[in-house]
């Protein structure tokens, strides 16, 4: 099981690591942060293969794959 | 933030200057999971030109300078000659090292100084706001060519090629484990190594010329309009229009700068 | 022949590599330019000799930034070039000034202004020395008047750079660079060696109770340095958008070397005592001055020498001294008259004639012994 863990000072809520996402795990949140941006949010995490691929496309290094739950 | 950001970044230097979804600071995770695998960070020295892609070094907790709009070559020779141990790293933009740092980054790849050059290729001037750069697209609109661009672009990695570097490759931001990989190619390449990385720049690029500040679509256009470097050998001029090769696309060994410096006026010490 | 010294017969040019060899320079930077080509000939065949680096860049521009890689990098680091390529120079300087990299910077100039004369001397570009760069800061400009003082002053430039975290200029012309005189080697002159600021607590640009950066430090030492053209804190951070912290920045550069300006005036004083008409010059300027000021004596007029040796900062305050006691200041110098502007400032009174000189041909001493003897005539001070 792995567990996407987002940094929600430093996220800028552009999207691209829903969008890179093949097995669709992340969706959008609803929620924001202090600074107005959208947070993404792990909506199927048992479909996470650890491929890295949101984790390295994220340009602000804030998300990382993590084994066990969130 | 990620551990490589916790282990690598410049905290006192944060937050970023980068607009969300920007390709930039995809460039710049690539390169600290390089740095990370080599384990080279304390033999780095980081160089940046001017423009949003000129402070990626600034964000890395190396010895950094920041320099001059297109002479960031030119500090990293004097960095590098002084000591050849380092392993010198240059972040330009397309306008910083194609415009004005032309003449510096011809130069460079002629004389084959062991360094490598990661040019950020967003298409335009994003710092100062969406003017026309030598690699916007002929006909594109921006601030500067309101009627469209009269000029043709640059193609970055022939250039370098002509001018003589040994290492050329190209990627774009949606290939961060190929970057990656090319960014420890590079550090480890005996010469003049340079990194074409295309990246979306969503804020000007996006709004004057997609219509939009759309980074998803963005990296999806660039990566459609990419094509593997073995692939694009084998197609035609007209079926690659548009289109640039992705991959290594040249690599030579042959007599290195500095090193050739050394051999050279070594036998003159009294 | 003293004992431990070299005595040769050699060019201002050539004078000056020697010199920076002496301070301990060991990288030099830059691009073939006529009067200075000489400079950059003798370095790519000394430097190697000393285990140094002699590189020709594309331009001046990718020389002043060379030269300033290698101050960070860990070594004295020089360039030299004359008008067209001190301009080029000037975006880098500033860069060096604001980033605080010592580093010198040799001018051997020439008839302006653009292409001008290539082959012949002026001392047009001083205040561009002074002021050339965009932005506020200082200079140290150091003004050689013969092939031995090539020498002794641009070890003179390598130890200030060291002292006070600048650009130094050496301020030379193409009659003082291109003419052979005899220079002793020294080997007397002290060298101000580079010092690796403890890491302690180290914040790269704050500066020591003498309001100057202690040492100066290397890449790849440990440091994690951050040095950057913006305006910047003292750990080196951007700062350009806080007011107070960019004001201070702008006025320490500016300060540190202002403030010490009595410590770092150089001037040559001669016949002062009871000078009644004092000669201001500089620079091979002072040839003809100097041999016109010993034949006015010779006339009984009381004349005398305030010969700069540090150009700027400028010794007002020195000046000002020896205006008060005289009738007349002379200033002779091989440009339109821009020294002249400084001195008039302090004038305290006394006459001051502007003695330009253009062309570039140097003052013969009887033009200046005629303005000496006219200056002479006129009534008491005004």
């Amino acid at each position: 099981m792995k567990a996407i863990v987002i940094d929600e000072v430093w996220c800028k809520g552009c999207g691209l690591c829903i969008a890179e996402c093949n097995h669709e795990v992340l969706g959008w949140s609803g929620r924001r942060n202090a600074k107005g941006y959208n947070l993404p949010v792990s909506i199927a995490p048992e479909k996470c293969t650890g491929c890295g691929l949101c984790e390295a496309i994220c340009p602000d290094l804030a998300l990382t794959v993590k084994e066990g739950q969130a | 933030m990620n551990e490589l950001a916790e282990k690598y970044l410049r905290k006192s230097a944060l937050p970023t200057i980068l607009c969300p979804g920007c390709g930039d600071g995809t460039v710049l995770g690539a390169f600290l999971k390089a740095v990370d695998e080599l384990g080279v960070i304390d033999q780095l020295a980081l160089v940046g030109g001017i423009g949003c892609s000129g402070w990626l070094p600034v964000y890395v907790n190396a010895d950094t300078m920041h320099t001059l709009h297109g002479r960031a070559i030119p500090f990293a020779t004097g960095l590098k000659v002084t000591d050849p141990n380092r392993k010198v790293v240059v972040f330009t933009g397309d306008g910083d090292c194609l415009a004005i740092g032309g003449n510096h980054f011809i130069h460079a790849a002629r004389r084959n100084i062991d360094m490598t050059v990661v040019m950020l290729n967003n298409g335009i001037y994003g710092m100062t706001g969406g003017q026309v750069a030598p690699t916007s697209p002929h006909e594109a609109r921006t601030q500067t060519t309101p009627y469209g661009n009269p000029e043709a672009p640059f193609d970055a990695c022939k250039l370098a090629i002509a001018a003589g570097a040994t290492y050329v490759a190209r990627w774009t931001a949606g290939h961060p484990h190929q970057m990656a990989r090319a960014f420890k190619e590079a550090l480890n390449h005996p010469g003049f190594a340079f990194i074409e990385v295309l990246v979306q720049c969503p804020t000007q690029t996006g709004r004057y010329m997609k219509g939009g500040a759309d980074p998803v679509a963005m990296l999806e256009e660039i990566r459609q309009s990419v094509v593997p470097v073995s692939k694009a050998a084998r197609m035609t001029p007209e079926e690659m229009a548009g289109k640039l090769a992705v991959g290594v696309i040249h690599k030579e060994i042959r007599p290195e700068f500095t090193a050739e410096l050394i051999a050279l006026n070594g036998g003159a010490a009294r | 022949m003293t004992v431990g010294s070299d005595v040769r017969l050699m060019q201002g040019n050539e004078a000056c590599v020697e010199g920076a060899i002496a301070a301990g320079c060991r990288f030099f930077a830059g691009y073939p330019i006529t009067p200075a080509s000489e400079i950059a000939e003798v370095m790519s065949q000394r430097l190697p000799q000393v285990g140094g680096h002699y590189i020709q860049m594309e331009d001046e521009l990718a020389s002043i930034c060379a030269v300033i890689g290698a101050a960070w990098g860990g070594a004295k680091a020089c360039t030299a070039s004359s008008g067209p390529g001190i301009s080029l120079m000037q975006e880098g300087i500033g860069y060096a000034a604001a980033t605080e990299t010592p580093c010198v910077v040799i001018n051997v100039m020439r008839g302006g202004p653009a292409t001008g004369q290539p082959t012949l001397s002026s001392q047009q570009d001083i205040m561009q020395a002074r002021f050339g760069s965009h932005g506020d800061y200082e200079i140290i400009a150091l003004t050689p008047s013969t092939a031995q003082e090539a020498f002794d002053m641009t070890v003179q430039a390598f130890n200030l750079a060291e002292t006070y975290r600048v650009p130094v200029y050496v301020l030379s012309d193409e009659v003082v660079g291109h003419t052979r005189e005899k220079v002793r080697l020294r080997h007397d002159l002290a060298e101000v060696e580079r010092e690796a600021p403890p890491k302690e607590g180290y914040q790269p640009f704050r500066p020591g109770p003498n309001g100057l950066l202690p040492g100066m430090p290397a890449f790849n030492q440990g440091y994690k340095l951050l040095v950057d053209g913006q305006l910047h804190d003292e750990t080196g951070n951007r700062a350009g958008h806080d007011p107070i912290k960019s004001a201070a920045l702008v006025r320490r550069l500016c300060t540190k070397i202002t403030d010490n300006v009595k410590d770092l005036t150089d001037v040559e004083e001669l016949f002062l005592d009871d000078a009644e008409v004092v000669v201001v010059c500089y620079g091979s300027s002072a040839r003809p001055a100097l041999e016109a000021v010993y034949a006015a004596r010779e006339q009984g007029i009381r004349a005398g020498i305030f010969r700069l040796r540090v150009l700027f900062p400028f010794p007002a305050w020195k000046l000002a001294q020896v205006a008060a006691k005289a009738k007349a200041l002379l200033v002779p110098e091989m440009n339109i008259g821009k020294l002249v502007i400084e001195v008039d400032r302090v004038a305290n009174g006394a006459a001051v004639v502007s003695l330009p000189k253009l062309g570039g041909l140097m003052h013969t001493p009887a033009e200046i012994l005629g303005a000496i003897q006219k200056a002479a005539e006129g009534g008491e001070r005004p």
